[in-house]
């Protein structure tokens, strides 16, 4: 075996610059295909992490009718009761209380619709730590619980600074038009398309009294301490809500961003084209280099099945140097790919000169890789069935040409 | 019974009977355990085509090859293979080292293919290599040698696994006469030291000089078989 994997290892030198090629080919390759998929992964979480921070949690407690009602009518009964419940859950991290009603906003100049959110700025940095996407003001609705924290996209809309005045006019539960003038503590962009395009985040008292009522919770967010764990909570809250609060509803951030759902089906279908891209690429370069070797060394072969070597034998040889070719590939591009992933998922790739342009996008302008062991597995894959695929037509070939004749051709 | 006997063997080439070629006709020979064998006569004659039958390289047309009780015209190609790793040893003209290895490495090629275990190896390499004269050239490849150093090297290939045949074809053509001459002395040592059976195919009046039977072929036919 040990000559084999030698003979094997060492006919790949012997035309240098032709084996340098293919390697380098699939090491370009792989190290591309590993920084694409960690960026684009590392792009979709911070798409769904934002999402999640900002609003739902990865489970979130509403009315049933609320999603469609947009109603104060709609609102969580018993909310302290469901929280105590949510809280005794070992699986439960953390979870906020929010009280959301649609209204207008209104400076001297502009007006527009919005969505007002009553929480508690402490409760909300411990719960998701909102704070990090503030990136103007202060982190506070001011002494008197008179500021609000406002989308970036809506503060660019209405034109609006720190410090300037809004007017929050909502109809309250007694269908009267209700009036509240704050002052802008704070400008924070999410990258929550949604959410920067019309949240104000109020102080809750405020916003509860605004609309007359008290104690009004419309929605809990809660996240989970491990990701896996979701769906089994989920399940026990759902029955939990079904046998004491039956007007409740539990839905998994998946339920409400079904986006995010596509597109981590869409992830999927990526990774399978690029690992088949992969596939394909080294197939056809280690096809091409074992082909033409095997094809200039046909009397060499033929010796070697002259002096007792079996078909089978010379079969495993080509498939090792197959292999070699695709391995050193594979282990170059892993190392080149592996750092550079480890750079971008440390350091992140910096788009801050374009902040506007993706947060359109709802990305972040410092996009963090994903490093993740499965990419290298799976390429490992791809490779390893390449080189195995790519020896196959060779072999054959081989095996037509009867080596053994080759033997008495000086 | 002979150790191998040549048994009416017939060689045709082509389908086509009005383009036919006869290698060999209806060819019968017997030789013993340890002689040492040149089959000798021009180009085209069937030496080489005779060897390659012997050897299980080529099929025969007609006819069957008989080497220690083994019909080697009835085997299949995997136990041809067997036959050949186990029993029979080959020297070509072209020398035909595997280039990527070490002289000790393709010396010891054939025994690893036998399985035989490193340690039996490493002293077989350099029991042989001590009675050709090739210690010094164990650690270099095919590209670093000469001719001459290239074939006895492929000699002690043939030789190390201990075979009871050695096939060697037309194995000084491509040397110098000196060369040649020791290469022929050596080889007749493994015999007479040795025991194994040595047929060569040379048209060299030096090695026909050393046979100890001579075979001259002409048109696929025995012209003469006598001993010296």
């Amino acid at each position: 075996m040990n000559l084999l994997l030698k003979i094997a290892f060492f006919n790949l030198w012997r035309r240098k610059s032709r084996s340098v090629l293919v390697i380098l080919m699939i090491a370009i390759s792989i190290t591309g295909l590993l920084l694409i998929q960690g960026v684009y992964v590392g792009m979709i979480n911070q798409l769904v992490d934002n999402s999640l921070r900002s609003d739902s949690g990865h489970i979130s407690i509403y009315h049933q009718n609320y999603r469609l009602s947009k109603s104060l009518s709609d609102q969580i009964t018993a909310p302290q009761e469901v929280a105590d419940f949510l809280q005794a859950q070992d699986a439960v991290k953390s979870l906020i209380m929010r009280t959301r009603h649609e209204g207008l906003i209104a400076t001297a100049k502009h007006s527009q619709g919005a969505l007002f959110i009553g929480t508690n700025l402490e409760n909300e940095n411990r719960h998701a730590n909102l704070e990090s996407y503030l990136i103007e003001g202060t982190y506070d609705f001011g002494d008197k619980n008179n500021g609000a924290l406002i989308g970036a996209q809506l503060a660019k809309k209405l034109d609006v600074q720190v410090g300037k005045k809004i007017i929050l006019t909502v109809q309250n539960t007694h269908r009267e038009i209700n009036s509240v003038t704050l002052r802008v503590s704070g400008i924070v962009r999410v990258n929550n398309i949604e959410m920067d395009k019309s949240a104000v985040l109020i102080d809750q008292a405020r916003l509860q009294k605004l609309l007359g009522t008290q104690a009004t919770q419309t929605q809990i967010s809660l996240f989970v301490k491990e990701r896996p764990m979701q769906e089994v909570l989920h399940a026990r809250i759902d029955s939990y809500l079904q046998t004491n609060h039956p007007t409740l509803k539990a839905y998994l951030w998946k339920d409400l961003f079904p986006m995010f759902d596509m597109i981590e089906e869409m992830q999927l279908v990526f990774f399978l084209f690029s690992y088949g891209l992969i596939f394909v690429i080294a197939t056809i370069g280690i096809f091409g280099v074992i082909l033409v070797s095997v094809l200039e060394r046909v009397r060499e072969f033929g010796i070697m099945l002259a002096i007792g070597s079996t078909f089978g034998r010379v079969r495993w040889q080509i498939i090792a140097e197959s292999f070699f070719l695709g391995l050193i590939g594979l282990g170059i591009g892993s190392i080149l790919g592996g750092g550079l992933l480890y750079y971008f998922s440390t350091v992140g790739i910096d788009l801050r000169a374009y902040t506007e342009a993706v947060a359109q996008f709802g990305m972040d302008a410092i996009i963090l890789a994903e490093f993740e062991w499965h990419y290298f597995v799976s390429s490992a894959i791809a490779v390893t069935l390449a080189t195995f695929f790519a020896a196959l037509w060779p072999i054959r070939v081989l095996k037509k040409l009867n080596p053994i004749e080759a033997v008495n051709q000086n | 019974m002979s150790f191998l006997t040549v048994k009416d063997i017939t060689k045709v080439y082509g389908k086509d009977k009005s383009l036919q070629t006869v290698g060999l006709d209806h060819i019968h020979l017997e030789i013993d355990e340890g002689e040492f064998v040149v089959l000798s006569g021009p180009s085209g004659s069937g030496k080489t085509t005779l060897l390659n039958m012997i050897g299980g390289l080529d099929s025969a047309s007609e006819g069957d090859v008989i080497l220690a009780g083994t019909n080697l015209t009835q085997l299949n190609e995997s136990q041809l293979s067997q036959e050949r790793l186990h029993h029979i040893g080959f020297v070509f003209q072209a020398y035909n080292l595997i280039p990527v290895l070490t002289a000790k490495e393709n010396i010891e090629y054939v025994m690893a293919l036998q399985g035989r275990s490193k340690a039996e190896r490493d002293a077989r390499v350099l029991e042989v290599a001590k009675i050709l004269g090739i210690e010094g050239l164990l650690n270099k490849r095919p590209d670093q040698m000469s001719g001459g150093q290239q074939q006895r090297v492929a000699v002690a290939r043939a030789v190390a696994s201990k075979p009871k045949l050695i096939l060697a074809d037309e194995p000084t053509a491509n040397l110098d006469s000196a060369t040649a001459t020791n290469l022929m002395e050596m080889m007749r040592k493994l015999n007479e030291e040795e025991g194994i059976t040595i047929i060569f195919s040379s048209h060299d009046p030096m090695v026909i000089a050393k046979a100890k039977r001579l075979v001259v072929l002409k048109d696929g036919h025995i012209q003469s078989n006598e001993l010296k």
